[in-house]
């Protein structure tokens, strides 16, 4: 039996799959209900992950978390141009962007309500990770090569 | 094909099953295929709990690791303790590629482990977040188990 137990925003923190009898999967939900934990249980194969899942706190259902609809104009643009950008459109408003270069993040930044656009100008050649958050979609990540 | 099955009343012995061509009464644990003094390990969960990391500040001032809830209870026999596997991965796809890694001390980013302690696996992680954004805890990772138990 798989059990997915959840945040109160209904984000899953923990996914466990018990190969036991009756007994001992009542003694883990007493468990779990002790430990005031909240958990939909469900006879699956494989595990729901939590980047592509979230429970319906509502409903107590597992559902599928949504995908950004953004797109992006392209992924290759001139460094240190002042006119060649990737344009991302279609951005959900109130999203936390992050840029990262080399595995290290060089810009965070909480867009506001209003904020549906980006327009990425990078000085530096390199290629940039750009990943966009917002609770409940997808994390959005899309990859601009700077070229020289 | 022949297998030789051993059933007695001894304490010692109970119950042995050895490869074939092989005397279970002498043979050695490699060429048993049953022991009763060796009770079998069978796999009792599988899964993963998500834990977030440490902010650079949070390092900063002194922490070095963060719990994530409790798992469990694992009772076994008396005299044996489960046992289980580990491994980490970041959940963010924009850090290290969200590769999986054994445990770590390491406290870059994407660390974790996990142990039994009083009969309960806790999941840990090691992460940090990142220099340039202090404040704010990285991207939780992933702390996959599989754990396998004693029964008699």
């Amino acid at each position: 039996m798989m059990y997915a137990i959840y945040l109160p925003d209904g984000r899953i923190h923990q996914c466990n799959k018990h190969y036991a009898g009756e007994e001992e999967l009542e003694a883990y939900e007493k468990l779990l209900n002790d430990n005031g934990e909240k958990f939909v249980k469900r006879q699956m194969a494989g595990f729901l992950p939590a980047e592509s899942f979230f429970v319906d706190v509502n409903a107590k259902e597992i559902i599928e978390r949504p995908i950004m609809p953004i797109e992006v104009s392209k992924p290759v643009i001139q460094a240190g141009s002042n006119e060649d950008a990737a344009i991302f459109t279609g951005i959900p408003g109130g999203c936390l962007l992050t840029i990262m270069a080399a595995n290290e993040v060089i810009q965070s930044i909480q867009m506001g309500e209003q904020d549906t656009e980006i327009e990425l100008f990078i000085p530096v050649p390199c290629t940039y990770r750009v990943m966009l958050d917002k609770w409940p979609y997808r994390q959005f990540v899309a990859n601009i090569e700077a070229t020289a | 094909m022949t297998r030789r099955v051993i059933i007695k009343s001894s304490s010692s012995s109970p119950f042995r099953i050895s490869a074939a061509g092989v005397d279970a009464l002498s043979a050695e644990f490699n060429d048993l295929i049953f022991d009763g003094n060796q009770p079998p390990l069978r796999l009792w969960s599988t899964g993963y709990t998500t834990i977030e990391g440490m902010s650079r500040n949070e390092y900063n001032g002194g922490q070095n690791v963060r719990e994530g809830s409790l798992i469990g209870p694992f009772i076994t026999p008396s005299g044996t303790t489960p046992v289980f596997l580990v491994n980490a991965k970041t959940s963010s796809a924009g850090v290290d590629n969200g590769r999986v890694k054994l445990p770590t001390f390491n406290s870059g980013l994407g660390s974790g482990g996990g142990g039994i302690c009083s009969g309960y696996f806790i999941g840990v992680s090691f992460s940090l977040g990142f220099p340039a954004t202090p404040s704010v805890r990285p991207p939780f990772d992933y702390i996959n188990y599989a754990i396998f138990k004693n029964f008699n």
